[in-house]
């Protein structure tokens, strides 16, 4: 490395370059502006990955077009075989609570659930976390165990290919330029098949030191149709199917998985990075393969539910072709935050955040990490906690924004009971980190009205407070889903 | 003298700041925008160590922002932190950079209309440097030849050579060590190093500031003291006191990274002075992350102690790594002894402290300010020393732990006073009970993947850095309480709340001391303008020393409504009481013995206005001439993965001395995230740079994680108590928590850790690579046979 290379600092509070905004309501003209933006346009999905690079600088697209208005991407759809069809704009957090996958799938719910937070989970999708094409990224190597399929399109027709030839090296895939991904599919699991996923980390919410999947069918103590991948540890997500060899036909023993975890790590080929170092690698590589095994050798015994039935396609708005919008110039959108509509006027690569606490002089929502790291900076948009700092104001556009001040009641001031319970429990200390975890944690008790510990945990993952230790804000949401009750 | 038979302290109440905080109506300084407000930005150094040759703001300009670069601002060095004396303060700071000695080093500053255009004006900026070699190891940087980043500084008034990158030393010694070892049957040593890990307070640094028509400024900062803000700010830009005004505001968290002025406040300063319009500034996370940071620590520490366990001594060497600013390295060096032999008593000191510029963050204080450092050593080498003598390292603490009618080092060697409350046995006797310590057992004895572990770690923090005589270091607050015309308290403090509750705590104070209902007293806001003067919030010393003062002016307050009553009662002034009474939501003054002779407080301030007398009200100082320790405990049992070195925390008792308890809410959080942060330090957070001066993490967050609520213990293995101590120095007996709630944390888990594997850790964070890389060691070494 050239020690006198200029180390230019980048800025986490904006998007500081320029680009065209477009939203495609079509496949097509998804693919149309791809081609016309020749290789300079990036497509947006749930922007948890674009456009931190963005901010980072690591990524400077011409073009960015937002495809999440394009109807019909967003299923889960279970075929009479068995065979799973994910469309690439699922979100991590609708793959974790699918029933279907929740009881086919467990190594991929798992793998969901282990995302740095709630809020990366709801807007992330799965095509996003494989089209990134991060060695780290958390649903490859189940997708990879249950030998997953990607159909591209482009506008010279679709192709399928394997996940595997998918991941080519770190941050890229063979994913052209033209390119889109329109869908995946899990072939029809093995019958009495089942998979598992388990992650190293510096701290639980965190990207992966290492991570590991298997598949597998359980024939009385015999190991069957076993596959191994594991992230993290090479330049792709990867296959390892001289492990599973090892693995597939053997009897269960504690043996057998030591001398499968030896030759993980033997077969991997790590790095040393901020994160960890090779070494380590190698062995917690070993660990997650014995751990993993250990893990989900019992449950595979159990016999399985009947699947469950395909979910209901959601409704969508036909929203017409929006024409390319760069930075330069503003354009009005009406937000509709905490139950008012609201005309304001943004550039292209203005952030929610940004034009809450500036234009709508809602400052109650808070800028720390600029990068989906702290969710100091969370809001719920149609009831779901997302990030405002890696949200396009022009894309929130019809959507329903609530901020903290839109915890109230709007008529009598009233405040929600959840607020209540962080007075009572004294659960801030400075507060600055105290909206983000209240839209959270108002999101959890939303979708789980009486959780427990573990569940309000994991909902809160990735909510950082310096001051508390957490224990108050656990106390403060548990005795509010008391009140609930 | 000791009352406790108090009626709103020691009581849980919902905090007055609650509905703002978690309604999003609270204000920090970053939420704040005026009208014509300017967008600042800075452009930063991307070398860590560079001349500057040329600056060529001309495109910036072309775009119509205003750009401030060296030779615009006042040719004045400084030292933002302003809480050590003049004659022993260090100053090598300019508004912006004569020359860079960190990455991301302000070198000129830009406004503008709005955030976009601000950056693009920045970025339009040309700087050529010419780069120079890093320093970024203290060892390195101390060596001959090494290249030099500074010539000069000033001290005191004096300009000062410095050699070898060496900013300042500190030696100290007491009694005859040589004798000591001499005399001395056992030793234990060791060389500990600790990081300069980040803060991570989730509000980043801000400022906004308004020029005034008559030549003055507001300025809103993120800070923990207005008034030192103010004061450093009169001096470099030479305007009088009477026309700055800075104002109190809420804080975003700082854990010690805004005592000093921030960085940022001189330059959104220079830039309002200079575009005439208000101009608001706020460090980016990236920027923030490389502005500050702990002190690293390098020291080599040698006990002596007699065969049953009388400590004799100790010896210590210490380089501390302060960045590429002396912000308030020549104190630190004093504390950190200070830390030691206030742990227990070494009567036998020889010390030398040494504080070395590299091309890093410049180190401030952070929760402990040197103590957990300190403790990590000291409480390490204890175990050690119990282990080697087959004593109970709890039966050793007590033996020697500095406690009650002892005199310990407040804040360093000038800073000396008497412990006058001591809660550390009934601390330990309950930790003791809770964690089951006498079921502990000898790491030999364990086997498996999972090994469990119970480690303590015993400390404390001086409250204030109050003592009977003026020292180094500057210590005193004051108050202003005043009777409202309905029988309401205003409380006007410059005391700073960063989030612990101290306003909570002074409002506590003061209706306790006038019977007035908590509801009807308010800490209100205020700024330099309206406030006598506070030293900091720091050093533990919110409750101590703030809520010393509101009560002190509140006992004045009363003297004079004694007075002021018994005009209208008829009554001798020392005949008279006060009582809270609820029904009525007043204070009434009352005469025991004729019932009838009485009258609210509202009764009485309302009759002192409409007749036309006078306001019921008292201003004063106050010097603390105590800064007595808060002592905490922590006993922890921790599970060790052998496989992969993780570490997971099973049990916990958490126990803090505090006399009085004022907000117990408020001081089981002190517990709580001292926990959380102490285990960030122990286990997690590094700070890592690089050789050319950059972190590894680069500003973001995504590598610089601090523990979640993952790794924060299940409620019911979270075990928080007080001692019950009445601290006869303090407010209605309170002394502070605050640090002392860390401090101890990262000796608890690296002695739980030795309890649970047999290996001992000198160095943080210990991570899972470093626990795995031991085991691996230790396990060659049975298999080699070299036990």
């Amino acid at each position: 490395m050239d020690k006198h290379a200029p180390n230019e600092m980048t800025n986490s509070h904006l998007l500081v370059r320029n680009f065209d905004y477009l939203e495609a309501s079509t496949i097509g003209e998804a693919l149309y502006w791809l081609e016309q933006y020749d290789g300079r346009a990036r497509l947006l999905a749930g922007g948890t990955d674009l456009i931190v690079l963005m901010k980072m600088e690591r990524l400077n697209p011409g073009a960015i077009i937002n495809i999440t208005k394009i109807p019909g991407l967003n299923e889960i759809k279970v075929n009479p075989n068995g065979s799973v069809e994910i469309g690439p704009l699922v979100t991590i957090h609708t793959l974790a609570m699918h029933p279907h996958i929740r009881v086919n799938f467990p190594g991929l719910a798992a793998a969901c659930l282990s995302f740095g937070s709630t809020q990366i989970e709801t807007m992330g999708t799965i095509g996003g976390n494989l089209c990134n094409g991060s060695p780290a990224a958390d649903t490859a190597p189940v997708l990879l165990t249950l030998g997953a399929e990607l159909t591209l399109a482009s506008r010279q027709g679709k192709r399928t290919l394997s996940l595997e030839a998918f991941f080519l090296s770190p941050g890229k895939t063979d994913l052209k330029p033209t390119e889109m991904l329109v869908g995946i599919t899990l072939p029809a699991p093995e019958p009495g098949s089942t998979s598992v996923f388990l992650k190293a980390s510096r701290v639980v919410a965190d990207l992966a030191k290492a991570s590991l999947a298997i598949a597998f069918t359980r024939q009385g103590e015999r190991i069957t149709g076993c596959k191994v991948a594991m992230g993290s540890v090479a330049p792709t997500p990867i296959l390892l199917p001289n492990v599973a060899e090892t693995l597939n036909g053997q009897i269960f023993s504690q043996d057998l998985l030591a001398d499968a975890g030896k030759l993980v790590a033997e077969t991997i080929s790590p790095i040393d990075d901020v994160r960890s170092s090779a070494w380590y690698r190698r062995r917690i590589a070993n660990v997650l393969l014995q751990d993993a095994m250990n893990q989900a050798w019992p449950l595979a015994l159990n016999p399985k539910p009947a699947s469950v039935a395909a979910p209901q396609a959601n409704g969508h708005h036909h929203l017409p072709l929006t024409k390319a919008l760069g930075t330069d110039h503003l354009t009005e959108v009406e937000l509709t935050v905490n139950g008012c509509k609201t005309k304001v006027w943004v550039a292209a690569n203005e952030l929610l955040l940004n034009v809450l606490r500036e234009k709508l002089e809602l400052t109650g929502t808070k800028y720390a990490c600029g990068i989906g790291e702290c969710s100091a900076c969370t809001v719920q948009i149609d009831g779901k906690p997302m990030l405002s700092c890696l949200v396009l104001a022009i894309s929130a556009a019809g959507k329903e924004i609530t901020t903290v001040e839109g915890l109230q009641d709007p008529k009598t001031g009233e405040l929600d009971p959840l607020q209540e319970a962080f007075i009572e429990n004294t659960a801030f200390q400075c507060g600055y980190c105290t909206p983000g975890i209240l839209m959270t944690a108002k999101a959890l008790l939303n979708e789980t009205p009486d959780p427990d510990e573990g569940q309000v945990r994991h909902y809160l993952r990735g909510n950082n407070c310096r001051c508390t230790g957490y224990a108050s804000i656990v106390r403060a949401v548990l005795s509010c889903a008391d009140h609930q009750e | 003298m000791e009352n406790k038979n108090f009626q709103v302290v020691g009581q849980i109440t919902p905090r007055k700041d609650g509905v703002a905080r978690v309604t999003g109506q609270e204000k920090y300084t970053v939420d704040m925008t005026l009208p014509r407000m300017l967008y600042g930005r800075t452009v930063c150094s991307p070398y860590a160590h560079a001349r500057i040759k040329s600056i060529d703001t001309s495109a910036a300009e072309a775009m119509g922002a205003v750009v401030l670069t060296f030779k615009d601002i006042p040719p004045i060095r400084y030292n933002e932190r302003i809480i050590t004396v003049e004659w022993a303060l260090h100053k090598d700071h300019y508004i912006l950079a004569d020359k860079v000695r960190r990455m991301g080093e302000p070198v000129v500053a830009v406004a503008a209309e709005t955030e976009a255009l601000a950056e693009k004006a920045a970025r339009a900026v040309k700087v050529e440097y010419e780069p120079l070699p890093v320093l970024i190891d203290p060892r390195e940087a101390m060596k001959p030849g090494a290249a030099p980043l500074y010539d000069t500084v000033m001290y005191g008034d004096k300009e000062i050579k410095i050699e070898n990158n060496i900013a300042c030393t500190r030696d100290v010694i007491e009694g005859d060590v040589d004798k000591a070892f001499a005399e001395s049957d056992v030793f234990v040593e060791g060389t500990f190093k600790t990081h300069k890990i980040y803060h991570a307070q989730m509000e980043p640094k801000s400022v906004l500031c308004r020029p005034e028509p008559d030549g003055g400024i507001t300025v809103w900062a993120t800070t923990q003291s207005i008034h030192n803000t103010r004061i450093v700010l009169g001096q470099i830009f030479d305007i009088p006191l009477s026309k700055i005004n800075v104002k109190r505001m809420a804080v975003g968290g700082t854990f010690g990274s805004s005592i000093q002025m921030n960085s940022v406040v001189p330059i959104g300063v220079a830039l309002a002075l200079k575009a005439r319009r208000p101009v608001r500034l706020t460090l980016t996370r990236e920027e923030d992350m490389h502005d500050h940071g702990r002190f690293g620590t390098d020291a080599h520490i040698k006990i002596g102690a007699k065969k049953d366990g009388t400590l004799t001594g100790v010896e210590m060497e210490m380089i501390a790594d302060l960045g590429a600013h002396i912000i308030q390295g020549y104190s630190f060096l004093g504390v950190s002894i200070g830390w030691v032999v206030s742990l227990y008593r070494l009567p036998n000191v020889r010390y030398k402290g040494v504080g070395v510029y590299t091309n890093k963050a410049p180190g401030c204080a952070m929760q402990g300010y040197g103590n957990p450092q300190a403790t990590l050593a000291i409480e390490s080498l204890l175990d050690e020393l119990a282990e080697k003598l087959g004593i109970d390292p709890l039966q050793l603490r007590l033996k020697n732990y500095v406690g009650l009618g002892m005199t310990f080092w407040g804040q360093g060697p000038m800073v000396r006073s008497i412990v006058w409350s001591d809660g550390v046995p009934e601390l330990l006797g309950k930790g003791q009970e809770i964690i089951g310590w006498d079921k502990r057992e000898s790491p030999d004895t364990k086997s498996g993947r999972f090994r469990r572990g119970i480690g303590l770690g015993r400390g404390f923090h001086t409250t204030s850095a109050g003592a009977p005589q003026p020292g180094d270091v500057i210590d005193f607050s004051g108050a202003l309480v005043k009777v409202n015309q309905d029988g309401s308290v205003d409380v006007v403090t410059a005391m700073v709340d960063h989030g612990g509750g101290t306003w909570e705590a002074i409002a506590k104070l003061v209706a306790e001391t006038l019977c007035v209902p908590l509801d009807k007293v308010n800490v209100v806001p205020s700024d330099t303008f309206s406030t006598v003067y506070d030293v900091c919030t720091h050093a533990t010393r919110g409750t101590y020393a703030g809520g010393g003062a509101a009560v002190k002016v509140a006992e004045q307050v009363k003297k004079e409504i004694f007075e002021t009553a018994a005009h209208y009662l008829n009554v001798q002034p020392d005949a008279l009481k006060l009582r809270m009474d609820h029904e009525q939501g007043q204070a009434v003054i009352y005469v025991p013995s004729i019932p009838d002779r009485k009258m609210t407080l509202k009764q009485l301030a309302s009759r002192t206005w409409s007749e036309s007398w006078k306001t019921i009200a008292a201003v004063d100082s106050y010097r603390p001439t105590n800064c007595p320790p808060a002592y905490v405990t922590i006993f922890l049992e921790i599970e060790v993965d052998t496989w992969t070195g993780a570490v997971r925390t099973l049990q916990t008792a958490l126990g803090v001395d505090c006399g009085t308890v004022v907000n117990p809410d408020g001081a089981v959080g002190q517990l709580e995230g001292g926990l959380s942060r102490g285990l960030g330090m122990a286990l997690y957070e590094d700070n890592e740079w690089n050789d050319q001066g950059q972190l590894l993490s680069k500003g973001y967050w995504v590598d610089a994680k601090t523990p979640g609520i993952m790794e924060s213990p299940a409620l019911k293995d979270l075990n928080t108590h007080f001692a019950d101590t009445y601290e006869p120095t303090g407010p209605l007996g309170a002394k502070g928590i605050g640090e002392a709630a860390l401090n101890p944390v990262p000796a608890a888990y690296a002695n739980a850790i030795y309890n649970a594997i047999g290996i001992r850790f000198y160095e943080l964070p210990i991570t899972p690579e470093k626990i795995l890389g031991a085991l691996m060691e230790q396990e060659n070494m049975v298999k080699e046979g070299v036990h």
